[in-house]
């Protein structure tokens, strides 16, 4: 078949033009197409780049959903694990949007991302500030205030608050409640070491002073090591006499664990008046992180 | 316009086959190209690429992925998308766009494009089981000569790169049996090269343990760390002079303490490092011998 | 000429395997090099204390880190290990205390007590001087 140079060309030209770019693409700034990609993006879960687009839609200054999209902005960062971003988005819902219907939930998540940080005193201020003017019967406030003294080491306020929310219409999470309660009321009978009495036990007899504190372990092996090392040096001195340079090896390296032990004694006997505090919050924190939020 | 052979290599048959050759292959190359799209995100999501502003630039791909579905060029912004990820350091946002640029291929040939493409990244980002993965679905899915031997040379690469010996000669047997993109002389210096990473052990680190426990520190400098030996050497001296000063002066607590606290240790210690240091050797001699692989296949010929 | 225009369409459209390899070992290259695990030296803490005690005492640890150490059994399941613990507290609260520290730590140092220790990632036990203290 003879097909003609020019004919060719035409064809060439017509495959090589973009004609799909003559089409009408999406108008990428209208607000319900960013929002409607927001909220895809929430749903794909990239909250942080959900944030940003929410905030793009914000910012657009429509009169309309201010208060939810900022509160959507507030649920991103929290969902992404950045409460300090969280927080002051929510400290700022709580400014300029006191008429909204999220009002208690947005103290209620600003309390959360609070006690996530390690903020306490904050937490409790906020809960202690929402419950001067309403009732929060929907959301656990009390239960989360009682989790943050807790964290604080104030048992009885914890108790108490706890208590108030156990007597409450109907408790949604009875048993992590109960369970909270019961850590307060033990924490207050935790039994504590003396460090001095601990030191003066592994003076007397090396490796009792270790076993007073809790670690017997230890305490076994301190007392066989000290005792191996004092008898090979008195031996070494009843047969050698006291110039016997390995008897006063023996010795010094022996009067070394001896001093080691002590101070390892007084560090255990504190070490468990810390640790058992620390260890009933650790236990409390994974409680309230499992049902809580 | 009549296309006849023997007029090559005449100046105006040379012209017209190549407009031939650009009328046949350029709707392919545009949708091969990395992307001809004239889009405002895109175009965004680009120039944040060039910026180094990464994460950026997924969100604009992301936005225009969102509101053209099924946009011929999908998977090319998908591609745009995961390498975006790739040099974010965003391993798994850079498998997920990967996977979804060769899932929103419109042809088989592009589809192939798209995974030989996302097998390279894997590679290139030390994905090797993702790449392996690709290249096993790809090899269930087609079964053409040339997507065979292609794959058959990644498979290789990657085996290359986790030190799997075996498979790895296999697969570049069987790539320089079909192709000749290599020279035959580094050919012949990789296979060869492979058939001696495969004996896998260079200094046995059972014989250097024994050697240690006859005389401590010669298993060390058999396999190869002479200073190591000699340290050993006279750490272990000098807890035997102590045990048998000890021992020949009829100091039995002496002798029992030294035993416990310093010859045992040491003795045992030095079996256990010269078997240590014998794997470590044979682990380093598979480490140059992938190097010299890899030199070879990115040489110059 | 036309060899260059065959070899343009060629990259263009057939990126070979030798240019595919190219690129992967640009992002990725084989290393040969020996993956030398170093002592931990934490240089930056070595001139906390420069009093004439302490430097005997730190260079001590130093030596037995260099030529024992290497010799001996890998059997400490602490993280800092004890000649490593015994720098640190020489360094940070003087000759005396770290040599009491670091007596209580080898004491420490069997296999036995564990569980009032917390893990790192690799599994050993994390006990450093600061945690050491009354």
């Amino acid at each position: 078949m003879r097909i003609s140079l020019k004919c060719f060309f035409f064809v060439l030209v017509l495959t090589l033009v973009p004609w799909h770019a003559f089409a009408a693409g999406p108008d990428y700034n209208d607000p319900q197409m960013i929002r409607s990609f927001a909220e895809w993006l929430v749903s794909e879960k990239e909250y942080l780049r959900a944030a940003s687009e929410y905030y793009r839609y914000y910012f657009l200054a429509l009169d309309k959903d201010r208060d939810e999209i900022l509160h959507a902005i507030g649920g991103c960062y929290e969902n992404a694990g950045d409460f300090v971003k969280a927080a002051q988005v929510y400290e700022k819902f709580l400014l300029l949007y006191v008429q909204s219907p999220l009002l208690a939930d947005s103290y209620y998540r600003l309390a959360w991302c609070m006690y996530k940080q390690g903020e306490y005193e904050k937490s409790t201020e906020r809960i202690n500030l929402f419950l001067k003017t309403n009732t929060g019967v929907d959301r656990p406030f009390l239960l989360l205030q009682g989790a943050n003294f807790i964290q604080m080491g104030q048992w009885s306020p914890a108790h108490e608050a706890i208590t108030r929310y156990l007597e409450s219409s109907e408790p949604a999470q009875r048993d992590s409640a109960e369970a909270l309660a019961a850590f307060a009321v033990s924490a207050r009978d935790i039994p504590e070491k003396s460090p001095v009495l601990a030191a003066f036990l592994s003076a007397l007899i090396p490796g009792t002073g270790k076993i007073y504190s809790g670690r017997w372990e230890d305490g076994l092996v301190s007392l066989v090591l000290i005792g191996a090392f004092g008898g090979v040096a008195i031996y070494s001195f009843m047969t050698d006499g006291m110039e016997s340079v390995p008897g006063w090896i023996y010795a010094s390296t022996g009067f070394a664990f001896y001093l080691g032990d002590i101070w390892g004694s007084i560090v255990a006997a504190s070490d468990y008046n810390s640790h058992r505090v620390e260890l009933l919050k650790e236990q409390a924190n994974e409680i309230v992180n499992k049902t809580l939020p | 316009m009549k296309l006849s052979i023997k007029r090559f290599p005449d100046t105006k048959n040379h012209a017209t086959f190549f407009v031939l050759l650009v009328c046949i292959t350029c709707p392919s190359a545009y949708v091969y190209a990395q992307h001809n799209v004239t889009d405002s995100a895109v175009q965004i999501g680009d120039s944040c690429f060039g910026e180094g502003l990464y994460q950026e630039a997924v969100t604009e791909y992301m936005r225009f992925l969102h509101f053209n579905p099924g946009h011929p060029a999908s998977s090319a912004i998908n591609k745009s998308a995961s390498v975006a990820c790739f040099f974010a350091g965003d391993m798994d946002g850079f498998i997920k766009y990967g996977r979804r640029s060769i899932m929103t291929a419109i042809s088989e040939a592009e589809k192939k494009a798209a995974a030989f493409a996302f097998v390279e990244w894997c590679l290139a980002g030390r994905e090797y089981e993702q790449a392996d993965t690709e290249l096993e679905a790809l090899l269930g899915e087609y079964d053409d000569t040339q997507t065979m031997v292609t794959a058959a040379f990644y498979l290789g690469v990657s085996a290359l790169y986790t030190k799997r010996w075996e498979r790895c000669g296999m697969m570049f047997a069987e790539y320089f049996k079909r192709t000749d993109t290599f020279p035959l002389i580094t050919e012949g210096r990789v296979l060869s090269l492979i058939e001696f990473a495969q004996k896998g052990q260079y200094r046995d680190p059972g014989f250097a343990s024994v050697l240690s426990a006859i005389i401590p520190g010669l298993g060390q400098m058999y396999a190869g760390d002479f200073f190591q030996g000699v340290n050993s050497m006279a750490v272990n001296a000098s807890t035997i002079a102590l045990l048998v000063t000890a021992l020949v002066n009829v100091r039995i607590p002496d002798a029992v303490l030294v035993y416990v606290f310093a010859f045992h240790r040491f003795y045992v210690g030095s079996s256990y490092h010269a078997k240590r240091i014998a794997r470590e050797y044979n682990a380093q001699k598979q480490r140059m011998i992938a190097a010299g692989i890899m030199n070879l296949l990115i040489a110059d010929p | 000429m036309a060899a260059t225009i065959y070899l343009l369409a060629a990259i263009i459209l057939f990126a070979d395997e030798k240019t595919s390899i190219v690129f992967i070992n640009s992002l990725n290259p084989v290393t040969s090099s020996w993956e030398v695990k170093a002592v931990s030296s934490g240089v930056g803490t070595f001139y906390l204390r420069t009093n004439e005690l302490s430097l005997l005492g730190v260079s001590l640890v130093r030596f037995y880190q260099v030529f024992i150490s290497p010799q001996d059994i890998p059997s400490c399941p602490f993280e800092p290990t004890d000649s490593e613990y015994a720098r640190l507290a020489i360094n940070k609260y003087g000759f005396v205390l770290g040599i009491i520290m670091a007596s209580d730590r080898y004491q420490r140092c069997n296999g036995y007590g564990t569980w009032y220790y917390s893990r790192s990632a690799e599994g050993r036990l994390i006990d450093p001087p600061e945690n050491n203290l009354p």
